[in-house]
Formats: structure tokens, C-alpha cells, sequence
């Protein structure tokens, strides 16, 4: 249970209420206190219209990745250099050169060709 | 706590933790974390790869939606996992290993924001903020209320307008408060995960919340 709720700290309280942070008695007490307040009402009521703003915005990571391309080929890079460094010395997995290794392609090819 | 991470984490009591013989891949890609970690400690490359597997497309997506680049996202993957696998003997068990992986993850994102934010003259140009002109044409909130940004043609370019205009004020967060409206928004990471991930209480990670929210407030108020 949080502080008691008084319009000086609605703000706050709708914020998490938006947020979906509260658990279920303490979102009450905040609709109840909207119900009877006017200017605590708006601002709720504009808390929640900038969660909806916020869920238009298209993420990035659909339009850059959306047929997960770049996660494959992420996928490939990293595991081709834990298996080339791996292979270089003797099998056993080699963490710091394998680093090393792949900064060193990442440096020579910044755009980005797969190590080879 | 994202849900595909819950589903990739099985419950640790499902399976035992010791493998006293070299299991097949099926049965590695039904292990659940810690005997993939024990085994990826001891070596094995495969049971490494599994983890991989387990956890990257929530890495790559946080990294995607705050980097916003897939060469700057690609770079914090790699880095992160190759830190990660540097590091794994390292991890004890102490904390979830999603919660490890986060923390290794937004410190990598937190350096890259904060590169940019030292180094502006190496960025693309920002989007503009919004002029006094557009703050006095009305109220933007008002007209979200109960919108479907996608139901005509003119609303989905009123979606893109709004994209764009959330975009350019994410922008104006800080690195901290980005990462944290990030994981809490668009991750759907509760306050403590969230707290637990960059190593600091779940009232100073709220704090960051209002913070980044009032900022938002401001910078989206008046849009048309």
C-alpha cells in the first residue's frame, strides 16, 4: 500500500496508474479519487491519452527486423566467431580472442560482411 | 518480466541440474537455464548457443527500438554477447539470468546513447521539435482519446505523423530515462525487473519514469 492519495500527489499516482504499476486496491483508490475531482480526472484522462500516443509509435525494431533478417544474420556472426576462434585453439572455446578477433573484422569491414 | 522470456526459461526444478553424460541436442534444447549455463561454463559451445537462442531477440528488439540504427543494433548485440560469454564463469546464480543478460545488455545501449549525446556532430539530424504555432492549434491528447490511428488513410498518416513526433521525443530523454521508458513501454519490464537490470532500487527507476513522462508530456503537448 502506498502514501494516501491527495491531489498533490495524483500526478504521480496517475502516472503509475497508466503505467499499469499499481495493483488493483491502490488503481481503485485512484479511479474513485478521479470520479470525485475534476481537475484529477483530466489529468488522469490525459496520462492515459499519452500511453495511447506512445503505443502508435511504430517500435523500431518492427520496421528494421521484421522478418528477424538482421537477427539471423547476427546469430551467424556471433556464432561463426565463437566457432573460428574455437577451431583456433584446438577446439577449446577462446572468449578474450574471439573478441578480439571479431572487432578486428568489425574494424576492417565497418558495414559489416560476416567474419570469415 | 517479457513474456517470451518467461516462456523460454523453464522452471528449474523440471529438470535435473547435473548431467553426468553428454546429453543429444534435443534434450539440450529442452534444458532449462542453469543446466545450459553449467554446461555452457564447462565449455560446451552448443549449450552456449542455446542460450543464445533463448534470449536474443529481446536483446536485438530493445537494442533496435533504442538505438534506433540496425548497424548500432547489431554492434550492441555482438558486444553484448560476446561480454556475455566472456563473462558466464563469472555468473553465480545469484539473480535470474535474463537479469544478468539485461544488465550487460543496457549498459552497452546507456555507453552508445551516451556516445551520441557527447559526440552530436557524428548523429543524423533530429527530427524537429514542435513550433509555438502547432502548441496553440489544439490539444493533442483530446483528439486520442478513442482514435484508431489506423482505420482510414488519413489516420495513417496521422499515425505516422504521431510515430514521428513520439520518436523525436524520445529523443529528448535522457540516456537513463530512455532506457527505462523503453524497458517499461515497449519491453514490458515491470519497475523492480527493470531496477534489478540496471542495478539500482525500483524507487529511483519511478523517479526516472515521471521524469521521462513529464518530459514526454511537454514535448507532445499542442500536436495536431
Amino acid at each position: 500500500m502506498v502514501e494516501e492519495l491527495h491531489c498533490s500527489n495524483f500526478e504521480d499516482r496517475a502516472i503509475l496508474y497508466a503505467a499499469g504499476e499499481l495493483i488493483e486496491e491502490d488503481g481503485a483508490t485512484v479511479e474513485v479519487h478521479a470520479q470525485q475531482c475534476p481537475s484529477c480526472a483530466a489529468v488522469l484522462a490525459r496520462e492515459i491519452s499519452l500511453r495511447k500516443a506512445l503505443a502508435a509509435r511504430v517500435q523500431p525494431a518492427h520496421t528494421l527486423d521484421h522478418s528477424e533478417l538482421l537477427l539471423a544474420r547476427c546469430r551467424s556472426e556471433l556464432f561463426e566467431a565463437l566457432v573460428s576462434n574455437a577451431m583456433a585453439v584446438g577446439g577449446r572455446l577462446s572468449p578474450r580472442i574471439c573478441i578480439s578477433s571479431w572487432l578486428e573484422c568489425r574494424h576492417a569491414d565497418p558495414r559489416g560482411s560476416p567474419c570469415r | 518480466m517479457p513474456s517470451e522470456i518467461i516462456a523460454g526459461s523453464l522452471p528449474f526444478e523440471a529438470l535435473p541440474n547435473t548431467v553426468t553424460t553428454a546429453p543429444g541436442p534435443s534434450v539440450l534444447s529442452a534444458a532449462n537455464d542453469r543446466t545450459l549455463i553449467e554446461r555452457a561454463q564447462a565449455g560446451d559451445r552448443s549449450a552456449f548457443e542455446l542460450l543464445v537462442r533463448r534470449y536474443d531477440r529481446q536483446v536485438l528488439r530493445l537494442a533496435l527500438n533504442v538505438l534506433g540504427t540496425a548497424e548500432d543494433a547489431r554492434d550492441a548485440y555482438q558486444e553484448a554477447f560476446l561480454k556475455i560469454y566472456r563473462n558466464l564463469h563469472r555468473f553465480r546464480f545469484e539473480c535470474a539470468f535474463y537479469t544478468w543478460i539485461y544488465r550487460i545488455v543496457t549498459n552497452i545501449c546507456l555507453d552508445h546513447l551516451r556516445h551520441r549525446r557527447s559526440h552530436p556532430e557524428e548523429q543524423p539530424p533530429i527530427v524537429r521539435t514542435v513550433s509555438s504555432e502547432e502548441r496553440s492549434e489544439g490539444d493533442f491528447f483530446d483528439r486520442q482519446q478513442g482514435s484508431g490511428v489506423h482505420s482510414d488513410p488519413e489516420r495513417q498518416v496521422l499515425g505516422h505523423e504521431i510515430g514521428r513526433r513520439v520518436e523525436a521525443a524520445l529523443q529528448s530523454l535522457s540516456p537513463r530515462e530512455r532506457m527505462v521508458f523503453e524497458m517499461r513501454h515497449y519491453q514490458g519490464m515491470k519497475l523492480r525487473a527493470i531496477g534489478d537490470a540496471l542495478g539500482t532500487t525500483e524507487e529511483t527507476v519511478k523517479n526516472s519514469l515521471f521524469r521521462a513522462t513529464s518530459k514526454l508530456r511537454t514535448q507532445l503537448e499542442g500536436l495536431r
